[in-house]
C-alpha cells in the first residue's frame, strides 16, 4: 500500500516544473501565507503576492501621502511600452529636462529588464502600458535643497488593450521617482509566466528630509568609477539624494587635479587609482540623471598627507610620523601647516579643480579629527606663533585653526567665483560649545554630527541655529563591528549595526530626547536636513562594498524620505523584498535572513 | 658562464621591475629591509638599470615575493625554506611540464596532474592580467615526481612536498622540481609555485610606447628556492551552510578556488536544515525536487551537481564530507509524509509560538518512532553513497535536539509510554540515541561494513560523562563547537575519541551580525591555537547562512578563512602581526582570483609594510 502511494508520487514527479508546483502564496491579513497548492486551483507567485498584500506593497520607500493601490495585477507586455514626458503645457519636454528624463526613462526599461529569469520571457504577451509624465519646471537640471520631490503617480485600466499610468511632478527628481516608483508596482510573477503591473493605483509622495546621503571614503581603499555608479544605482533605487564623497585622507589622494597633478602622481596608490576629471564628471552626470546630488569633501586641515610630499618643507606636518598614536587618531598621521602660504596656494587650485568638475550647492570642507600635538610638534608652527605673541594652549591652537579655516574658505568662495557657499563641517573642537559661536557663522556652516545621538552637544548646535546633518556613529556607521586594523579586538565603533536600528534612527527623535522642540512648524524642525549614512573603508574596498551599504543604506533611505510612526516591524517584508530587488538590480546586499523567512512571512524571529 | 647569464636575467628582471606601476609622475619604489618592504621616493631609472644592484628598487610585488623567509607564501611552509632574492621573467605560455616522473600504471595520477597543471597555468594567466606578453624567452620546465599511485584523499594522505627551483646551466631556462608522495602533495607544490610568482610590466619596445596603447606585462619567478612543506592538521576545513540561504553551485566553486589557495582540504557541506531540503534525491524525490522542500526549482542541487563539485574539489586537493543533519534540523522537505502513507516522518514543522519547539525558526525534528523513516532515509543514503566515494565519512549533524519538540508529540509521547518510558531528560536522550544508532545500521547495511567513519556535532549526547555509553569511539568523530575556554576536547580526546575543533569564539564566521555575538577578525582567526595531540584531526570553520547568500559569502569567508588556514597548515609560534604582509599579499591574491575576499586595512597598510601597529 505504502509502496504504491510512493510510486504515485513519484509519477507525479515526473511531470515538468510548471505541473510540479507544490506551494502556492495567499494574501492573509496582510502577509503572504505559503500553502499546498489545491487540486485545480490557480497558483499565485510570491512575488505577485507580496506586491498586492501589504498595504505598502513592496513601496520602498513607502509613499506618505495618499497610497490607494487597486491590488489587482494585470500582464503587460514589455514589448509594448511607450513613457513620454511633456511639459507642463503639455508640449514638448525642453532640451535641458529632455536629456535627463530620457535617460530616466531608458533607466525605467532597464530596471524592468533585470525582472525577467530568462530572455524569452520578455516576449510574453499582456496588455501594452503607456506612461505618460509631466515635468512642470522645464529649466531645473541640478539638486538644491530648495528641489521639488514630490510626485503623483496615478495607474489605470484604461481599455482591454492598454494600462495608462500618469506621473505628475514640479520638477524632474519628482518625474524620476515617480517612475522609480511604478517600476516598484511591477514584477515578473512567475507563476502566471508574465510581467504584471498593478492597476487602479494613486499615489501622492514627498519627502519628509531634503537631504538624504551616504558618504563614500575613497581614500583609504580606492573604488572604481563602476562601484561608485553602482552605488548610486542603489541610492536611485531607495530614493536617496546626495552622494557625498569623501575624496581624500592621509592614506591617499586618489583626485587628479589638473592644477597640481602631482597631488596624484604621488598620493594614489598606483597610477590607475585615481579620479580623472573625466571620470568626475561622467559620476557627476551619471547621478545627475538618477537625482543624485555629488557632494565633494576635501578634507583639511587633518587627514592630508599621501600626496603632499612634492610640495616643499613644512607644508605639511607630522607625515607619517611615528609612533602615530601620539599625532593622529590612526596611521598615516598628517596635517596642513596653517602657517604656511603655499598651503593656501595649493588649497585655492584643488578647490578650483573641484568648483570646476561638481556641480553641488553646497561643499564640504571636513574639519575632522585635528590634532594639536601634531602641529605643536612642528617647530615652524611653533615658532610662528611665537611670533605672533600665541601661547602653546589649546585655545591657542583652535585659533590657529579657526584661521586656517577662514583662509580655506576665502579660497573656497574664490574658487566658487566670488559667491557665498554653503559649507558642511564635521563636528569637532571647532564646533563644541564656547567654540562654535566665537568661530563659526550659522548662515554659511552646516555641521554634519557624528557624536552619538545621545550627544548633548547636537541640541547646542540646534539652539544656536546651525543646520545639521545627522551621522551619529551609534546608528550610522557602516564600518563599525569589524576589526581593529591597527590594534588587537574589534574597531572602536562595534558591534555591527543591524537594520534595525538604522531603521530606528529618527533625528527629530532623537533631538527631542535631548529636549529640543522639534514639532511641527518650529524653527528648530527647520534646521534639521536629514541624515546621512558613512561608510569609511578602512576595512572595505570594492570587493565588499555593496553588502557594507546595502541593504542598511535603504532602511535609512525610509526612515527619511517616510519617516513612519511605527517601528521596523511593520516594514520588514518590505524591505526583505526591497532586497531582493537591489540583488535583482546587480547590487550584492548582505542577505538580512535566511530565505525561508521571505517565502513564510511572519514566521522569523524579531531580533530588532 | 652561469653566473654571467644570470646576470642577465637579473638585469632585464630589475628592469621590469623598475617599470611595474609606472605611470606619468609614478614616484615609488620598494626595496626589502629586513624582512619588510620599505617604500621609498625614488623616481626608477630602469631604462638605464644594469646588473644586479638596481634591483633593490622594486615594484611592490616583486618586493615582496622575496622578501622575507617565506616571501609571499600563504601558508607559509613548515620545513626548511630558502627564496632567492633573484628573480627571473618567463611568459606562462612557455611553461613545460614533465610528468614522466609520475609513477602511473592506468590508475589516472598522471591525468589528474595534468589538470591540475592547467588550473595553474589558468591561476598564472589570471595573475599576468590582461595584455599578457609573450616578451621573454625564458624556458620554464616543471618537473613532477610522485611515487603513489593512490588517489584517495583522507585523514591519512600523505599531503608533503619539496620544491626547488635552479636556473640550469643551460641558457635561459628554469628548473622547477616538485616531488611528492601523492599526488595531492604535488598539487600543494603547484599551487605553492603559483605563489612564488609576481606580475609585472612588460619591457618597453624598441619603437616606444605611445600613452594610450596599454600596459603589457608578464611574470617574474623567484630563483634559487629550496623548500619542503607539509601540514601539521590533516583536517583543514570549511564547512557552508546551503539551507538557510541557498549557495548557487558556481558560488561553491569560487570557494573552492580559495580553499585550493590556502590549501585547506576539506568542505564540509551542511546541506540541509529546518529551512530548506535542496538536496535532490532521486530515489525520494519529495525532499527537494518537488519543492516540498527546496525554496524554488532552480535551487536544488542535482546529483550531477555534486558529481561535478566533488571532482572539481579533488582536482583541487580538497574532499566533500557531506552532512545531513538530524535528527533536529530537519523540517521542510519532509512534510508529505502522511499524505504519501508513510506517516509524520518529521514533528513541530514550522510550529509556532517557534520558541517552544527550537532554537530557531523554523521548528521541526525527524520522527524517530515512524519505522517509515528509516526506509526514507535509508533510500536517501543510498543516492549518496551513488555518488560520494566508497569509505567518505558521513556527518550525520546530531546538533540541537530539542527535547520539548519531541514530547509536544502526541504520536511519539504514546510510543515512549508504550514502551515503559518516560518523558524525562534521560528518556529522550536514550530516544535521540536509538534513533542514531537505528540510523547508523541504515547506512551501514547499505555500505556493506561498519567502517564509515561517522562525524557528529558536540551535543547533549557527547557530553564527557554519558557520550561512552551512546557513541563508540572508533566510530564517532566529534566536532566541537564550543568555545576556546571549554574543556570538552580535551575531555573527549582523553576518552579516545578523536576531534575537530571548530572553536566557537573564533571559527563561527557568522559571529558579530546577530545577538550578542562579536565579529571574529582575521587575528582572532588565525592566533587561535588548537593542541597538537594524537586524536586531533584539525579544524573548521563554519560559515552559518541565516544572515548571507551568494552576495556575501566571500567577504565573511575570506581572507579569515585563510587565515585559519595557516594556522592548521603550518601552526606557527608566531602570532598574526608576524605574518601581516604576506596575509595582505594573499587577500589581494584572493581577489585577483575572482574572489570577493573583505579588505582588512587601507591599502597604504599594504604598501607601508609595518606602518600600521
Amino acid at each position: 500500500m505504502t509502496l504504491l502511494l510512493l510510486l504515485m508520487v513519484s509519477f507525479i514527479a515526473t511531470g515538468n516544473w510548471a505541473q510540479e508546483r507544490v506551494w502556492t502564496w495567499q494574501c492573509q491579513e496582510g502577509r503572504c501565507v505559503k500553502q499546498l497548492l489545491q487540486r485545480n486551483e490557480t497558483p499565485q507567485g510570491l512575488e505577485a503576492c507580496k506586491l498586492v498584500c501589504d498595504i505598502y506593497s513592496t513601496l520602498w520607500p513607502r509613499p506618505t501621502g495618499k497610497v490607494e493601490l487597486g491590488r489587482v495585477l494585470v500582464p503587460i507586455n514589455y514589448n509594448a511600452i511607450t513613457i513620454i514626458g511633456i511639459s507642463g503645457e503639455g508640449r514638448a519636454l525642453s532640451e535641458n529636462v529632455g536629456q535627463l528624463f530620457s535617460t530616466a526613462a531608458d533607466n525605467f526599461r532597464n530596471r524592468l529588464t533585470t525582472m525577467f529569469k530568462k530572455q524569452e520571457q520578455r516576449t510574453s504577451g499582456g496588455k501594452s502600458l503607456q506612461v505618460q509624465v509631466t515635468i512642470h519646471d522645464s529649466s531645473t537640471r541640478t539638486l538644491t535643497m530648495e528641489s521639488d520631490e514630490s510626485y503623483e503617480l496615478y495607474i489605470s485600466e484604461a481599455d482591454y488593450s492598454q494600462v495608462h499610468c500618469n506621473i505628475v511632478s514640479a520638477q524632474f527628481f519628482g518625474a524620476n521617482y515617480g517612475l522609480e516608483t511604478l517600476s516598484q508596482l511591477t514584477t515578473f510573477d512567475d507563476a502566471a509566466d508574465n510581467l504584471v503591473i498593478m492597476r487602479d493605483v494613486n499615489i501622492t509622495d514627498s519627502p519628509a528630509f531634503p537631504f538624504r546621503a551616504l558618504v563614500l571614503d575613497t581614500a583609504r581603499n580606492y573604488f572604481s568609477v563602476a562601484s561608485i555608479k553602482r552605488t548610486i544605482d542603489g541610492m536611485a533605487a531607495s530614493k536617496l539624494n546626495t552622494f557625498h564623497w569623501h575624496l581624500t585622507d592621509s592614506h591617499s589622494f586618489p583626485f587628479q587635479s589638473s592644477t597640481y597633478p602631482q597631488l596624484s602622481q604621488y598620493g594614489a596608490y598606483t597610477p590607475q587609482q585615481i579620479y580623472t576629471p573625466q571620470d568626475i564628471t561622467s559620476v557627476v552626470e551619471y547621478a545627475r540623471a538618477r537625482g543624485v546630488r555629488v557632494l565633494p569633501e576635501f578634507d583639511a586641515p587633518a587627514h592630508v598627507g599621501e600626496g603632499w610630499q612634492w610640495a616643499g618643507p613644512n607644508v605639511t606636518v607630522c607625515v607619517n610620523a611615528q609612533p602615530w598614536n601620539k599625532y593622529c587618531v590612526e596611521p598615516p598621521c598628517g596635517q596642513l601647516n596653517p602657517t604656511n602660504d603655499t598651503v593656501y596656494e595649493i588649497l585655492g587650485g584643488i578647490y578650483h579643480d573641484i568648483f570646476a568638475l561638481f556641480d553641488s550647492d553646497m561643499f564640504h570642507m571636513g574639519g575632522d579629527e585635528v590634532n594639536f600635538e601634531c602641529w605643536r610638534s612642528s617647530l615652524d608652527i611653533v615658532n610662528w606663533m611665537t611670533s605672533q605673541g600665541m601661547g602653546q594652549t589649546n585655545d591657542d591652537y583652535l585659533q590657529l585653526w579657526d584661521m586656517f579655516q577662514k583662509k580655506a574658505y576665502m579660497k573656497v568662495v574664490e574658487a566658487n567665483g566670488g559667491n557665498e557657499i554653503p559649507i558642511v563641517l564635521w563636528t569637532s573642537h571647532l564646533t563644541a560649545e564656547g567654540a562654535i559661536d566665537k568661530y563659526l557663522d550659522n548662515e554659511i556652516y552646516i555641521i554634519q554630527i557624528w557624536t552619538t545621538g545621545r550627544d548633548a552637544a547636537i541640541a547646542n548646535l540646534v539652539n544656536k541655529g546651525f543646520r545639521v546633518i545627522f551621522s551619529n556613529y551609534d546608528a550610522l556607521y557602516f564600518d563599525c563591528g569589524f576589526g581593529a586594523w591597527v590594534a588587537e579586538g574589534n574597531n572602536w565603533c562595534s558591534p555591527y549595526i543591524g537594520w534595525h536600528k538604522v531603521y530606528m534612527n529618527n533625528p527629530y527623535t532623537l533631538l527631542t530626547n535631548l529636549g529640543v522642540d522639534v514639532s511641527p512648524g518650529t524653527a528648530a524642525r527647520e534646521l534639521v536636513l536629514g541624515a546621512e549614512a558613512a561608510l569609511w573603508t578602512e576595512q572595505v574596498d570594492e570587493s565588499s562594498l555593496d553588502g557594507r551599504f546595502w541593504p542598511r543604506a535603504a532602511a535609512m533611505a525610509e526612515r527619511l524620505w517616510s519617516n513612519p510612526d511605527e517601528g521596523w516591524q511593520q516594514a520588514e517584508y518590505r524591505m526583505l523584498a526591497h532586497r531582493e530587488r537591489l540583488v535583482q538590480r546587480g547590487i550584492q546586499s548582505e542577505a538580512l535572513e535566511p530565505q525561508w523567512c521571505y517565502q513564510n512571512e511572519g514566521s522569523c524571529p524579531s531580533q530588532g | 658562464m652561469k653566473v654571467a647569464y644570470l646576470l642577465q636575467v637579473l638585469s632585464a628582471a630589475a628592469c621590469l621591475c623598475a617599470a611595474e606601476d609606472s605611470g606619468p609622475g609614478w614616484q615609488w619604489s620598494w626595496a626589502c629591509k629586513s624582512g619588510r618592504c620599505v617604500k621609498s621616493e625614488y623616481p626608477i631609472s630602469y631604462a638605464s638599470s644594469r646588473g644586479i644592484s638596481n634591483i633593490t628598487r622594486k615594484s611592490q610585488s616583486a618586493c615582496r615575493l622575496t622578501c622575507g623567509q617565506y616571501g609571499a607564501l600563504w601558508p607559509h611552509p613548515t620545513g626548511p625554506t630558502t627564496i632567492g632574492e633573484q628573480v627571473v621573467a618567463f611568459h606562462p605560455s612557455i611553461i613545460r611540464f614533465d610528468l614522466l616522473e609520475v609513477v602511473d600504471s592506468g590508475r589516472g595520477t598522471r591525468e589528474y596532474l595534468a589538470a591540475c597543471t592547467q588550473l595553474f597555468l589558468d591561476n598564472l594567466l589570471v595573475e599576468c592580467g590582461a595584455n599578457c606578453s609573450v616578451v621573454s624567452d625564458t624556458d620554464v620546465y616543471v618537473r613532477l615526481v610522485t611515487r603513489s599511485q593512490d588517489l584517495t584523499l583522507n585523514w591519512n594522505t600523505d599531503e608533503t612536498y619539496t620544491l626547488d627551483i635552479v636556473t640550469s646551466s643551460r641558457v635561459n631556462s628554469v628548473t622547477v622540481n616538485i616531488r611528492a608522495e601523492t599526488v595531492y602533495g604535488a598539487r600543494h607544490g603547484l599551487e605553492t609555485l603559483s605563489q612564488l610568482v609576481a606580475r609585472v610590466p612588460a619591457p618597453l619596445g624598441g619603437g616606444g610606447r605611445g600613452h594610450s596603447s596599454p600596459r603589457k606585462h608578464l611574470l617574474i619567478m623567484a630563483t634559487n628556492v629550496r623548500l619542503s612543506d607539509a601540514p601539521i592538521f590533516r583536517h583543514r576545513g570549511l564547512m557552508l551552510d546551503t539551507a538557510r540561504n541557498f549557495l548557487p553551485l558556481y558560488a561553491m566553486k569560487r570557494t573552492l578556488d580559495a580553499m585550493a589557495a590556502s590549501k585547506l582540504n576539506v568542505l564540509h557541506w551542511h546541506a540541509t536544515d529546518s529551512q530548506s531540503f535542496p538536496l535532490e534525491s532521486p530515489r525520494v524525490p519529495q525532499l527537494a525536487r518537488r519543492r516540498f522542500g527546496a525554496y524554488s526549482s532552480r535551487q536544488v542541487y542535482t546529483p550531477q551537481d555534486v558529481a561535478y563539485l566533488l571532482e572539481y574539489a579533488r582536482l583541487r586537493g580538497v574532499r566533500i564530507i557531506m552532512e545531513l543533519d538530524a535528527p533536529s534540523h530537519a523540517g521542510n522537505g519532509w512534510q508529505w509524509g502522511e499524505a504519501a502513507g508513510l506517516g509524520q516522518l518529521a514533528v513541530c514543522v514550522n510550529q509556532q509560538p517557534w520558541r517552544k519547539y527550537c532554537i530557531q525558526p523554523p521548528c521541526g525534528q525527524l520522527n524517530p518512532t515512524n519505522p517509515n523513516l528509516y526506509r526514507v532515509l535509508r533510500d536517501l543514503y543510498r543516492d549518496i553513497l551513488d555518488i560520494f566515494p566508497r569509505g567518505e565519512p558521513l556527518h550525520m549533524g546530531g546538533d540541537e535536539v530539542y527535547f520539548p519538540c519531541w514530547n509536544s508529540s502526541a504520536e511519539i509521547v504514546n510510543w515512549m509510554e508504550a514502551r515503559g518510558q518516560g518523558r524525562g531528560q534521560a528518556d529522550f536522550l536514550q530516544l535521540w540515541a536509538d534513533y542514531q544508532s537505528t540510523a547508523l545500521g541504515t547506512l551501514d547495511e547499505e555500505v556493506g561494513h561498519s567502517n564509515t567513519p561517522i562525524i557528529l556535532w558536540s551535543s547533549h549526547l557527547t557530553e564527557p560523562g554519558v557520550i561512552e555509553s551512546f557513541l563508540n569511539k572508533d566510530r564517532y568523530i566529534i566536532q566541537t563547537w564550543v568555545p576556546a575556554s571549554s574543556s570538552l576536547p580535551v575531555e573527549l580526546l582523553a576518552k579516545g575519541y578523536r576531534v575537530i575543533y571548530s572553536t566557537k569564539d573564533t571559527w563561527y564566521l557568522d559571529h558579530g551580525f546577530w545577538g550578542s555575538t562579536v565579529y571574529h577578525n582575521w587575528r582572532v582567526v588565525y592566533d587561535n591555537r588548537i593542541p597538537r595531540k594524537a586524536g586531533v584531526l584539525g579544524g573548521e570553520a563554519c560559515m552559518w547562512s541565516e544572515l548571507v547568500d551568494n552576495q556575501s559569502l566571500d567577504a565573511k569567508v575570506w581572507p579569515r578563512t585563510a587565515a585559519m588556514a595557516e594556522r592548521l597548515w603550518a601552526d606557527p609560534e608566531t602570532r598574526s602581526s608576524s605574518a601581516e604582509a604576506r596575509f595582505y599579499r594573499h587577500r589581494q591574491r584572493l581577489v585577483t582570483r575572482g574572489i570577493r575576499a573583505d579588505a582588512v586595512s587601507p591599502a597604504y597598510c599594504y604598501q607601508n609594510e609595518g606602518e600600521c601597529q
